[in-house]
């Protein structure tokens, strides 16, 4: 039989009650400091872009604009691509691009062209907070996602789901919730000014 | 790993002791009050007692349930069968005015808990069993879950509501019951969990191996746990106006 933990006592369940407690309370001033915008993002549902489909990686052998153009016509560029391409600034800092793929096929492709190694590249953790390459990541979907088109012609995941990847990715980051929003209303001011 | 007829039989041993029927399944044990694909994860059985009792009856419960082949662990409010391994807690619950306090003295002190007292209290919330001794309803369950604060394993508590809400999602009572429960509750707290909920979904899917204590094997289940979201944040929603 295998040994069992002792038992807390009921001063030391109390304890532990006032640790979260304490807890929630710096939750709260963070909260507070944030504004409406935190009440916003804890309304979105996350959505985790690994948990799609199958999730594959690939070191870059080019600049990442390269891959982007190649996989044109193939990917709905999603998450920190997605955001780039939509509003010219992203929210990771690692370099990599993200994309949906409903095959292997563009990835084989990318390879012979020398744009991304043809090895799988074991590490697909989205958010790394460790140095590696830039890599590409392609989540393989059976159907892929609903899209809109960049003014370049670029298929990006709609304005919603980019927020849903977004907390997905991040979680409840606020600072970054609202540098999405405010770019969001800088296009909106935009396209009404040039309408 | 704790089952749902060990959690029965232990109701039973507690008929036997002053705690009679009002012993109550709380925490994750209280799946086992009803039927559910939810895991309970769970190596313990929490029973919730009338404070009272304890204030009144605490040796002789003790004493009962030494006869009764559970061991009491000195200074903690933890009954063990030796035999078996089988062991439960017991809390308290009282007036939620008292606040959260430690409940009894000498041989028995129990946590009591604020939220527990709250939900236990009210009607829609607790459910006797066929066997004798109650547990929480699946609304009850929810709303007990989704009100836990607690530093450690506080991922696992909101996705256990999470999933039964998703489970049940053709069940409207347990949406209307679930408002009912929160109805009192600070308008802060509905944010707290509001909070908590979305970050449980956010660490299932921000990472499949998800490794919060107690919680493993639970990254299958991230689509119905976004499914318990969406449809939380949908009666919070109603709640809210």
């Amino acid at each position: 039989m295998a040994e069992r933990k002792r038992a807390p006592t009921a001063e030391e369940r109390l304890a532990d009650l006032h640790r979260g407690r304490a807890r929630l309370r710096r939750e709260r001033m963070v909260r507070e400091l944030a504004g409406p915008v935190w009440h916003r993002m804890v309304r979105v549902i996350p959505l985790g872009f690994r948990l799609q489909g199958t999730l594959t990686a690939r070191v870059l052998l080019a600049e990442p604009a390269a891959i982007i153009e190649a996989l044109r016509d193939d990917a709905v560029f999603a998450v920190d691509t997605a955001m780039r391409l939509t509003h010219g600034a992203g929210f990771l800092s690692g370099g990599d691009v993200q994309a949906y793929l409903t095959s292997s096929e563009p990835l084989a492709r990318l390879a012979q062209a020398g744009l991304v190694e043809a090895a799988p590249c074991r590490d697909t953790t989205l958010v790394r907070p460790w140095p590696g390459p830039r890599r590409l990541l392609a989540c393989i979907v059976p159907t892929l996602p609903p899209w809109t088109l960049t003014r370049e012609g670029y298929r990006t995941v709609t304005a919603e789901r980019l927020r849903r990847e977004l907390v997905g990715a991040v979680g409840a980051r606020s600072d970054l919730f609202a540098l999405l929003e405010r770019l969001e209303e800088a296009d909106l001011g935009r396209r009404v000014r040039s309408a | 790993m704790t089952d749902r007829s060990t959690a029965l039989q232990i109701l039973a041993v507690l008929q036997q002791s002053p705690v009679g029927n009002a012993g109550v399944l709380v925490g994750s044990s209280g799946l086992f009050g009803f039927e559910t694909a939810v895991p309970a994860l769970t190596e313990d059985i929490d029973i919730a007692v009338p404070e009272q009792v304890v204030v009144e009856h605490g040796p002789a419960i003790v004493d009962i349930l030494a006869h009764q082949g559970f061991a009491h662990e000195p200074g903690t409010a933890t009954f063990v069968r030796p035999t078996s391994g089988v062991s439960f807690d017991l809390l308290g619950h009282g007036d939620p005015r008292d606040g959260d306090h430690i409940g009894g003295a000498g041989a028995l002190r129990v946590m009591v808990f604020e939220d527990i007292s709250r939900i236990v209290g009210e009607e829609q919330a607790t459910m006797a069993l066929p066997q004798g001794g109650r547990a929480l309803t699946p609304a009850g369950f929810v709303a007990s879950k989704l009100l836990t604060e607690r530093a450690h394993k506080g991922s696992k508590d909101k996705i256990q509501a999470l999933l039964l809400l998703a489970e049940r999602a053709a069940d409207e009572e347990l949406g209307s019951d679930l408002l009912r429960l929160l109805a009192g509750v600070d308008p802060v707290r509905i944010e707290d969990l509001r909070a908590a909920a979305q970050d449980a979904v956010f660490a299932l899917a921000h990472d499949p191996l998800f490794s919060d204590a107690g919680a493993e094997g639970y990254a299958v289940l991230a689509t119905q746990a976004e499914h318990g979201l969406t449809r939380l944040l949908a009666l919070l929603e109603k709640r809210d106006g």
